[in-house]
Formats: C-alpha cells, structure tokens, sequence
C-alpha cells in the first residue's frame, strides 16, 4: 500500500506539471507543422554536410564535434597535464608539430580505451 | 650539483625486486606497462627523446603518458631508446621527480627553480641501475671479461644487457671495478667525463668540459687512422696539471655514425696494482 505522504507528493507534482505545461507546449516545435525556414548561412551550412547526413547519422557514422573554441580543435589537451620532463632534444622547447603528434597519440590512445571499454 | 647516487641505485634495486628480475635483458616497456603507464611511439620531430607527463581528466582520473622516438639504425639505436625509457621510468619511481610530474611543483618551489641538470642526472643514474643491476653487471664483468674490461669487452656487456656502448662504459667506470674513466669527445673537445672512484684517488680526478683533446692521444689520432684505435699513453697527456704520471692505456672508438668519440683509460701495466702497493705502506705506516 502507497503510504498518504507519498500520494500527496504525487498529487503536487502532477500539479506543478499542469501548471508548467502550457509554457512546455508553446517551447516545443511542432513536428505536424511546416519546416522552420533557415538563415541562409544555416543553410549553407547545413548543405555543406551533404544530402545524405540524416542517414549517416543513423548509421552512426558522423560523430559529434566538440563546441569548444574551433580553433583550438586541432590541438587542444584530451585532458589536463600537470607537468613534463623530457630527455634529448635540441633546445628543451617543444615544436609545434611535436605539440600535435601528442595531443594526436593520447587521442588515439584514449580513442583504443573507449573501444576495449572501462579499465578492468 | 653533486648527485648521491646510492638511493638512486636502491630505488632502481627496489623496482627490480618488486617486479622481478628476468633472465635476459631488462625490458623497460615491460615495466611501463606493468605500471599502466600509456606509451606513445612516434615522430617529435627531434624535440625530445623521451617525455613523460601527467594527464588528469575532468573526472578527476589521470594517466602517465610515455612519449618516446622510435629507434632508427644507425642513427637511433635501440640501446638508446631502452635507456630513454629507463630515464623516464626514473622520473615515475624517483618520489621528487613524481610529485614533479603530478604536480607541476618541485616541494613547493614552480619549476624554474628545479635544477633540470640535476633531476635528468638523477634519472640517467636510475635508468642505468635499472637497465645494467649491480649484481648482474659485477657478475657479467667477472665471468664474461676477467674482471676488467677493454673496449671489446664494453661491446659485450652492451650486448648482454641491450644498451648502448656508451651508457654501458659510464656504468662500468661508476662501478668502479678497476681505476678507469671514460670520456666522449666531439671535434677535439671533451663534452663529459666520468673517472673512477679509484683513478681519483690516484690524483687523476678531473677532466673539465670544453678541454681540448691533446693531438698526441690516441683519442686526438683517431681523425687520421680507422675508427677504433689503442695505445699506451702517460697520464699527463690527459692530465696535464698532474705532478705524478701514471701510465695510462687509451682506446678509442668513433660512435656510429656521429662526430663523437668515446675514449676508455684505464691503468697501463703493472701499474694496476701499484695502488695495493700503497695501500699496504698505509696500512704498515698505520
């Protein structure tokens, strides 16, 4: 048997639902209605994804991209670092090629993690 | 700064004991695994042998990351390779030099007051225990080169434990199993030295950087005739401010491919054991 307490947290939640349901329904687009119309560069954008990309992402083949700063993509830390020591080298200053192959090689390394799955 | 080398030797000792020594060479990509230590092979292009860092996660998770230039014969042999792993092995194990890496702090001082040339000398001791163990090593040089070992015999010992002639020869003079010292040369000038415990304390105790390589020595010979030479040399050619000279016997072997030179000295002769000889007139003096 439910006990009254519980009955009546139900009862008030399904109150404040009604209440917000109006201001919910006016936020959700229709999905019966005409197709929102794009900004041209939306739409541009958009093309530039190529006709096929609903069925792509079906197949799971487009992977989403990070909305951090696009510029930084091709080289931002995975993760954060904390200090380096390095051996060699002809000045002790890191290229930035050298910079790119590292961040590449954990990408990668973190990339054969997530298929093998959680660390035993 | 003067580097105590012991705990350094015991810390290497200690990974040994706790992961086992095998019976053919250490293997340092065995015990970076065995660590989960994520190593990274590739290009850098030159800025780097070997890097470690430290990478911590938004969850809170991080991970040791090894970075490392692959080997390319002659150029990068694997010898050097292994040794590079074996330094940044030295700064995982190394307790200073792992709070360093994980913190970015050197016991509360920021790195640029970290003596670099300290810490990778300190890692370079540790990766040479690690990779040439003490016991292994005195018992190779007794069984496999007579207790004393000539150039050939450096050849044999970096083939037993797969390291490079020239960290080989450093550990065997560092060991000090006879008076001896090692000195790599480039274009007719010394760029390190490394002298027994014993040959100092035969008055021969330093060759500074930057010296000049006397033309009379084997080593300053070595330009005009193949790339290995060997001969009986005195001590003042190579310590000239020394007021007692000693003979000296000198071989000396180009590195690869490099402008480098490696130059082994060790007592010419009966010389040897002329230090007994003093030692007992301490020892009746006494």
């Amino acid at each position: 048997m439910t006990p009254a307490y519980d009955q009546d947290d139900e009862a008030m939640d399904a109150i404040i639902f009604l209440a917000y349901l109006k201001d919910l329904s006016s936020s959700v687009p229709s999905v019966t209605g005409p197709e929102p119309v794009l900004a041209p560069e939306d739409q541009r954008a958009l093309d530039t994804l190529g006709p096929d990309l609903a069925a792509r992402i079906v197949a799971g083949q487009v992977r989403p991209r990070s909305r951090s700063d696009p510029a930084a993509d091709s080289v931002a830390p995975a993760c954060q670092m904390s200090a380096a020591m390095n051996r060699g080298g002809e000045d002790g200053n890191l290229s930035d090629a050298a910079r790119e192959e590292i961040e590449r090689k954990i990408s990668e390394l973190e990339e054969g993690d997530e298929k093998q799955g959680p660390a035993k | 700064m003067e580097v105590d080398p012991e705990p350094i030797e015991a810390a290497a000792q200690e990974v040994l004991d706790a992961l086992g020594v095998p019976d053919g060479p250490i293997d340092p990509f065995a015990i970076a695994r065995e660590e989960g230590i994520r190593l990274a092979a590739g290009d850098y292009g030159g800025s780097f042998d070997s890097r470690i860092e430290y990478r911590k996660k938004d969850n809170g998770r991080g991970r040791f990351f090894l970075f490392y230039a692959e080997a390319v014969p002659p150029w990068r042999p694997e010898g050097r390779v292994r040794f590079s792993l074996g330094h940044e092995l030295g700064h995982y194990y190394l307790p200073e030099h792992r709070e360093f890496v994980l913190t970015g702090d050197w016991h509360g001082s920021k790195t640029g007051f970290v003596s670099e040339r300290r810490t990778e000398r300190e890692a370079d001791l540790f990766a040479a225990a690690l990779l040439m163990p003490r016991s292994q090593f005195v018992e190779a040089v007794q069984l496999r080169c007579g207790g004393r070992c000539a150039m050939a015999d450096l050849d044999k010992l970096s083939d037993i434990f797969q390291t490079s002639l020239t960290s080989t020869a450093f550990r065997y003079v560092r060991m000090d199993l006879e008076p001896c010292a090692v000195i790599v040369s480039s274009e007719g000038r010394v760029k390190s030295a490394v002298i027994s415990d014993s040959m100092m304390g035969r008055g021969l105790s330093f060759i500074p950087h930057g010296h000049p390589v006397s033309k009379v020595s084997v080593t300053g010979r070595l330009h005009n005739i193949p790339s290995r030479s060997a001969g009986a040399q005195p001590s003042d050619v190579w310590f000239p401010d020394v007021d007692r000279t000693v003979p000296l016997w000198e071989e000396a072997r180009q590195l690869g491919r490099t402008k480098l030179v490696l130059t082994l000295l060790v007592i010419h002769g009966d010389d040897v054991d002329n230090e007994d000889d003093d030692e007992q007139l301490e020892d009746r003096d006494e």
